[in-house]
């Protein structure tokens, strides 16, 4: 079982007593050797990151948890500004224990979640704590406090307690587990709205007796979440791996359909090749969908090596490059010329939508040789030729200009990544995200988010950067993001409108209505002019948001697999930088959002509209 | 009569008659022994001609942009598509596709022409690229303001025009005119040419640009 940093201090704080002898010291040293994380954005620098829900159960613990979290926050807020009452500070106290056993319980389902409530609970204690101290020194405080003890003492109340204890070593000894927390979790509820107050010489008394009990049934408890945890991490395995058989099986059979008769039935009709090739790029998307999140769960359960699914994701992409030039190739041999003429233009659209989302197949020739033998099916060897001649000395001139120019106004708007990374090292006063010898390449949450949001805020927003990738996520809206690389991810608005470089570029391929692209490199240039997907965007940081890297992958909706590309995974092993294993719950990614004021498609630059 | 000094042959010839001219004869005799240099000279030319090795033309261009700009290779061709658009000019100062080095000079114009002939004595506008001298520095004309050429003559194998008018654009925003002069080797077999088809987009980076021809 991995260690993790939430187990010390979670222990810490589930002998309650104990924690509240440390007081003050206790919170100073659990602060800065554990890790927080926080969906905090500039806008809700409070919100608490959202479960992955691996484990199903997970999500209905989470949800309570972060109700009670709110209220908790609310007293905390009351009480940096006013007082609070007494029935306050005894709920206060009670919710503070509460969210501390759910961390807890989350954390057994390995979600980041639980150290990002958990901090935050220890800090509400703390504040509700104070409270209560002030409030004791006073007269009324300390006439409250002997009534209290008084009824803590009573006959009543002390064979109430030795009652409950019987039944949960009852409970404990019949291996009722569940059953034993349950009520565990009962008596400490009644238990604390009062205990909140005690000294901890009075308190420490009042608990002892249960902790024997409690280290059992949280042991026990534990590893039958994590088990949990780990059999959902195995039906994600099952569900992604089937997925992969079935796409395999599929292409296979595509090809044969394709090679015997020039048709595919993928539904009820059958399809001409480019058009079941769309289909089944579709259905390879879905599954590296399915990858990416099972990857991540991996990551935040077992913190496994990502290098075998990495290599996983290279092979799909294998397996589709060949299959494209199989169909490509089949239409070569068998297509009449006057369907080769129409597949060919069409192969050329999905091939090139498709190939902005592989990072080996943008900017490459792979399929050079198969779409030549389609054009001399189709009779367009010539024309297809002369274009070649026509556009690509104009594309690399446009895209040497384009690069100057864009190194030009980069030096305005430097790179997101390295200012992100220089800006968010942890020096002195500035507690960022990246340690000084830090040798993990993503961003860790190494301070309270408390300290780091309000500096990833100061250091980042409104600052003029410029980012890699933009990508159009095809939704019923469809949206446009920035890629996700090492760490960061990037939001724009719905659509961004360019000044200029549209019409030139069409003017200077030879294409209009009539009259499409001939070569895949000009159709892409095209293409992704139309989709709005450009190498870089440039622009000022507008907002932040922080969110767990596990969390955000697993949890990403389908229309955001755009994100990642499908050659890849976002915790790939494959890094130059090496491997990133390890810190499955507390490594963090930011998502800029950036108001756009020029983007660089590879062959222009242009600014971007004001409206 | 000397104002310009004269050159070749000619040369030859007024020395020989100024001599005679000096000596004092008719002007009868004066034409006969006129013509009879200049067969003599041509003829000692004829002579001499095959020891000088004729240079191939290659071409050229002289520019003037933020500095002149002078090239050794000039070549322009005109592509058919054959697919009912339009045809493009191609004009350029570098002998394969890919590979320009130093001070280069692309412009492109998409034309209804068929035939680079037809085009003489019309004007042609375009996209231009330049990377001059200074630095290396490059320059393109911006979409909305393309590069007009003329088109004037055609000799031999050569087309002989000019840049009329047109504004380049730096990639720091600087602006300069353009404008000059070439002489353009008329490329009949653009489909012949040795970098068709660049197979490694990796050796086309930094200062010789990215790209390559993806079908």
């Amino acid at each position: 079982m991995k260690t993790n940093r939430f187990v010390l201090f979670a222990w810490l704080l589930s002998s309650a007593p104990v924690t509240l002898v440390l007081g003050t010291l206790a919170l100073a040293t659990l602060a800065s050797a554990t890790v927080l994380l926080a969906d905090a954005t500039d806008r809700v620098p409070g919100g608490v990151v959202n479960a992955h829900g691996t484990a199903a159960e997970a999500s209905a613990i989470y949800a309570q948890a972060v109700a009670a979290e709110k209220q908790l926050q609310e007293f905390v807020t009351q009480a940096e500004t006013g007082v609070l009452s007494e029935q306050q500070m005894s709920k206060g106290a009670m919710l503070g224990e509460q969210v501390v056993w759910q961390a807890r319980t989350l954390n057994d389902y390995y979600e980041p979640a639980a150290n990002d409530l958990a901090l935050r609970a220890v800090y509400s204690q703390w504040r509700i704590r104070n409270e209560i101290e002030l409030f004791l020194q006073t007269p009324r405080g300390a006439q409250f406090y002997q009534r209290l003890t008084a009824n803590l003492d009573s006959p009543k109340a002390v064979k109430q307690r030795a009652a409950a204890l019987e039944q949960i070593i009852k409970l404990v000894q019949k291996k009722e587990f569940e059953s034993a927390e349950n009520m565990l979790g009962k008596t400490y509820a009644n238990l604390w709205p009062d205990a909140g107050y005690l000294w901890p010489a009075a308190r420490i008394p009042l608990f002892k007796p249960f902790q024997e009990a409690e280290g059992i049934i949280r042991n026990e408890m534990g590893q039958r979440r994590q088990a949990k945890a780990r059999a959902a991490l195995a039906e994600k395995a099952k569900l992604w791996t089937a997925q992969r058989d079935t796409l395999n099986s599929t292409v296979a059979e595509a090809i044969s359909q394709m090679q015997a008769s020039g048709k595919v039935t993928l539904g009820a009709q059958p399809l001409v090749g480019p058009e079941a090739l769309s289909q089944l790029f579709d259905r390879w998307g879905a599954v590296h969908h399915s990858l990416v999140q099972f990857a991540m769960a991996q990551y935040a359960i077992t913190e496994g090596d990502q290098a075998p699914l990495t290599l996983e994701a290279d092979r799909m992409a294998t397996m589709m490059e060949k299959c494209a030039t199989e169909f490509l190739v089949a239409d070569a041999t068998r297509a009449d010329a006057e369907a080769a003429k129409s597949n060919y233009v069409r192969y050329l659209q999905v091939i090139s939508d498709t190939a902005n989302k592989v990072n080996r197949w943008r900017n490459s020739d792979i399929f050079n040789d198969a779409f030549a033998k389609l054009a001399s099916r189709a009779g367009m060897k010539t024309p297809v030729e002369s274009y070649a001649l026509a556009t690509d000395e104009m594309m690399r001139w446009r895209q040497r200009y384009a690069l100057e120019k864009r190194r030009t106004i980069e030096e305005e708007f430097p790179s997101l990544e390295t200012q992100f990374k220089s800006k968010l090292l942890s020096s002195g006063e500035n507690l960022g995200l990246f340690a000084l010898q830090q040798e993990f390449p993503l961003p860790l949450l190494n301070h309270s988010a408390y300290k780091v949001i309000p500096n990833l805020v100061t250091q980042m927003m409104k600052l003029k950067v410029s980012a890699n990738d933009v990508v159009r996520l095809d939704g019923e809206t469809p949206r446009w993001m920035i890629r996700y690389h090492d760490g960061i991810y990037g939001r724009l608005p719905a659509q961004i409108k360019l000044e200029s470089g549209a019409a030139g570029l069409m003017n200077d391929l030879i294409v209009d209505a009539d009259h499409p692209p001939l070569t895949l490199r000009a159709t892409a240039a095209i293409r992704s002019l139309e989709r709005g997907e450009f190498d870089v965007v440039g622009g000022e940081i507008v907002g932040v948001e922080m969110s767990s890297f596990a969390t955000r992958f697993i949890t990403m909706p389908a229309v955001g697999a755009a994100l990642v590309a499908r050659d890849d995974l976002p915790a790939s092993s494959t890094d130059q930088r090496g491997l990133p294993r390890g810190h499955g719950l507390d490594s963090v990614l930011v998502q800029f959002s950036i108001q756009p004021r020029w983007v660089a498609h590879r062959y222009f630059v242009s600014p971007v509209a004001s409206n | 009569m000397f104002c310009r000094w004269p050159s070749g042959h000619h040369f030859v010839a007024m020395l020989i008659v100024m001599i005679y001219v000096s000596s004092g004869c008719s002007q009868k005799e004066l034409t006969e022994l006129t013509d009879r240099v200049k067969t003599a000279t041509v003829d000692k030319i004829e002579e001499i001609k095959p020891a000088i090795p004729m240079a191939p033309k290659t071409g050229q261009f002289r520019l003037t942009i933020d500095a002149p700009l002078e090239t050794q290779v000039a070549q322009i061709s005109l592509l058919q598509i054959g697919d009912g658009r339009r045809n493009v000019l191609q004009l350029r100062s570098y002998k394969e596709l890919g590979k320009d080095s130093g001070p280069a000079v692309f412009f492109q114009a998409a034309v209804s022409a068929d035939s680079v002939g037809s085009l003489v004595g019309q004007s042609v506008s375009g996209k231009m690229f330049v990377r001059g001298t200074a630095g290396g520095k490059l320059w393109s004309s911006v979409d909305e303001a393309p590069v007009t050429l003329t088109i004037e003559a055609i000799d031999g194998e050569e087309l002989v025009g000019s840049v009329t008018s047109g504004t380049l654009v730096g990639t720091t925003g600087a602006t300069t005119a353009v404008s000059g002069s070439f002489r353009a080797i008329i490329s009949k077999t653009p489909g012949s040419e040795s970098a068709l088809v660049i197979r490694d987009p990796a050796s086309l980076t930094a200062g010789n640009a990215t790209g390559g021809t993806q079908r």
